[in-house]
């Protein structure tokens, strides 16, 4: 049974002097704090909600709004370095097509390494693995290196193997866009049995159709502060100034 | 707070004010990065392996190369210091030149572990010292890799070797442990000042030919009073002089013991302080 609690929820980037090749998005100057000699961007302002077992929430909001970090908080990756977040229940996360893979090893290779990361015994994985093979519909290729495979054929496999090994909680950054109609279909089915499971579900992204089609709830971020937290259309409403 | 009854089984995220010394932390991500060998020993291998996975000889380079290094030493310096004939000058260089590759290998990746990590830190919440083990075993895997030249050119060159070769054993062991907490503290530090790795790099460099490889302590007079203070002369001396010299060189490990505490300390007080920190300045 998944449960997740925010309760004065704040994130902070420090901006560091220090080279960084990373880009980032340009957030809105007012994200910007100086505190003493040290400027941060606050990513995520007090955020105070309650997400319950069967739900399926999708995160709006423009980019440099939020929704990463707060995936990211969701999934341990960052800690809160304000006020207090509870989660309870087994979190797989899928952020981004590019991290944590190994793009030289294959797909089958893949499986196991992600598997073993999930805390998986090499014979689970081995029992799961057809499943994950066929779910992604990867047969043909899945012995070759996954630098090989296509944006879709990446994101299939790894939505695939988050899926398999049963997560109570969910969460996708953007993931969709690189699926064909064919495969989101069957991708919301799969979540749809997972929030049935008394999951959680927890979706970024800029396309409306596809939130409305697999949430029932939406949170509206807005430089980092929560705007709205309700049924999904309804906050459509609001965002769009109704 | 996390124990009062109905709210038992969640786990809590608590705020990490930023001058703060989660110890508690630290110790869990290293016990629990030790619990997931799997990962780590997996990990490791396919990095490793997949080095050098489209080439025709593969992972037979790592060898070959070590052991083409260690042939041109052996000709050009035998040949310049006019050393004895009975071998064991060359012996003496490819013992030390072996342990001299692992430590440059080794020290000069500690301050980017992770950083080069980044990938998989921001989007996993894996121990961090999972990372750290992954890089001790890739480096481990090419020692044990290049002991075989060695082992092969010490059966060449016939030298008697002492019967120390456990004590030598201890002292690998040693520096697999050592490597873990350099690199726990290069690599936070390094995390945040970028500058370290560069440093570190540019360190190792002239490092070469201020340790005993080339040259044996005994052959550069008053200067090994300044120069015996260099720790990598202990690193390789704890595996070189059981073998060549036997006996347990006591001296080498106070030296290099004190050293690996006070790094451990630094390295486990800087990670309890940093942890939760360094996924923010990537």
């Amino acid at each position: 049974m998944a449960d997740i609690i925010a309760t004065d929820l704040c994130v902070h980037y420090p901006l560091t002097d220090a080279p960084s090749n990373s880009v980032r998005s340009t957030p809105p100057p007012e994200n910007r704090v100086e505190v003493g000699n040290k400027s941060y961007i606050l990513a995520l302002r007090n955020l105070n909600f309650h997400i319950k077992k069967g739900q399926r929430v999708g995160l709006i909001g423009r980019n440099g709004s939020g929704k990463s970090t707060l995936l990211r908080v969701l999934g341990g990756i960052y800690a809160p370095t304000g006020g207090m977040l509870q989660t309870k229940g087994k979190i797989s996360s899928l952020f981004n097509l590019n991290l944590g893979i190994q793009p030289d090893i294959s797909g089958l290779e893949n499986i196991v390494i992600r598997g073993l990361v999930k805390g998986w015994s090499r014979k689970q994985i081995r029992e799961k693995m057809p499943e994950i093979i066929d779910f992604s519909e990867l047969e043909n290729v899945i012995d070759l290196p996954i630098r090989t495979y296509s944006d879709g054929m990446r994101m299939r496999l790894l939505f695939a193997i988050a899926t398999s090994f049963s997560p109570e909680i969910l969460l996708l950054d953007e993931w969709i866009g690189a699926g064909d109609t064919n495969f989101q279909t069957k991708a919301a089915k799969r979540m749809n049995s997972l929030v049935e499971r008394a999951g959680i579900t927890v979706i970024a992204s800029h396309n409306r159709n596809l939130l409305r089609k697999v949430c029932d709830l939406g949170m509206w971020l807005d430089a980092g502060r929560m705007r709205a937290f309700g049924p999904i259309d309804q906050v459509y409403e609001r965002m769009d100034g109704g | 707070m996390a124990d009062s009854g109905a709210q038992e089984d969640y786990n809590l995220h608590e705020a990490v004010t930023v001058y703060e010394l989660r110890l508690g932390t630290a110790i869990r991500d290293i016990t629990e990065g030790l619990a997931m060998w799997r990962v780590w020993i997996a990990l490791s291998w396919h990095e490793f392996s997949s080095t050098y996975r489209r080439s025709l000889l593969g992972i037979m380079w790592v060898v070959l190369s070590f052991a083409g290094f260690v042939f041109v030493k052996i000709l050009i310096f035998s040949s310049l210091l006019q050393t004895d004939s009975n071998g064991y000058y060359d012996t003496y260089l490819v013992l030390g030149f072996f342990i001299w590759m692992y430590l440059q290998q080794s020290i000069s990746a500690s301050p980017d572990v992770f950083t080069a990590a980044k990938g998989w830190i921001r989007s996993e919440p894996l121990p961090f010292s999972l990372y750290i083990w992954k890089s001790v075993m890739r480096e481990f895997y090419n020692l044990a890799l290049t002991s075989i030249v060695v082992v092969i050119a010490i059966l060449y060159l016939g030298t008697p070797l002492k019967n120390g070769l456990l004590y030598s054993l201890l002292g690998i062991a040693f520096l697999l442990l050592n490597a873990f907490s350099i690199k726990l503290l290069l690599g936070v530090v390094s995390a945040r000042v970028r500058d370290i790795s560069h440093m570190v790099k540019a360190i190792m460099m002239p490092m070469m030919f201020l340790t005993p490889i080339f040259w044996m302590p005994s052959q550069i007079g008053d200067l090994i009073k300044y120069l015996w203070w260099n720790p990598m002369y202990h690193y390789i001396e704890i595996f070189r002089a059981p073998l060549l010299e036997g006996g347990f060189p006591t001296a080498s490990w106070i030296y290099v013991g004190t050293l690996y505490l006070i790094m451990t300390s630094l390295g486990f007080l800087s990670f309890a302080r940093f942890r939760q920190r360094i996924v923010f300045w990537f």
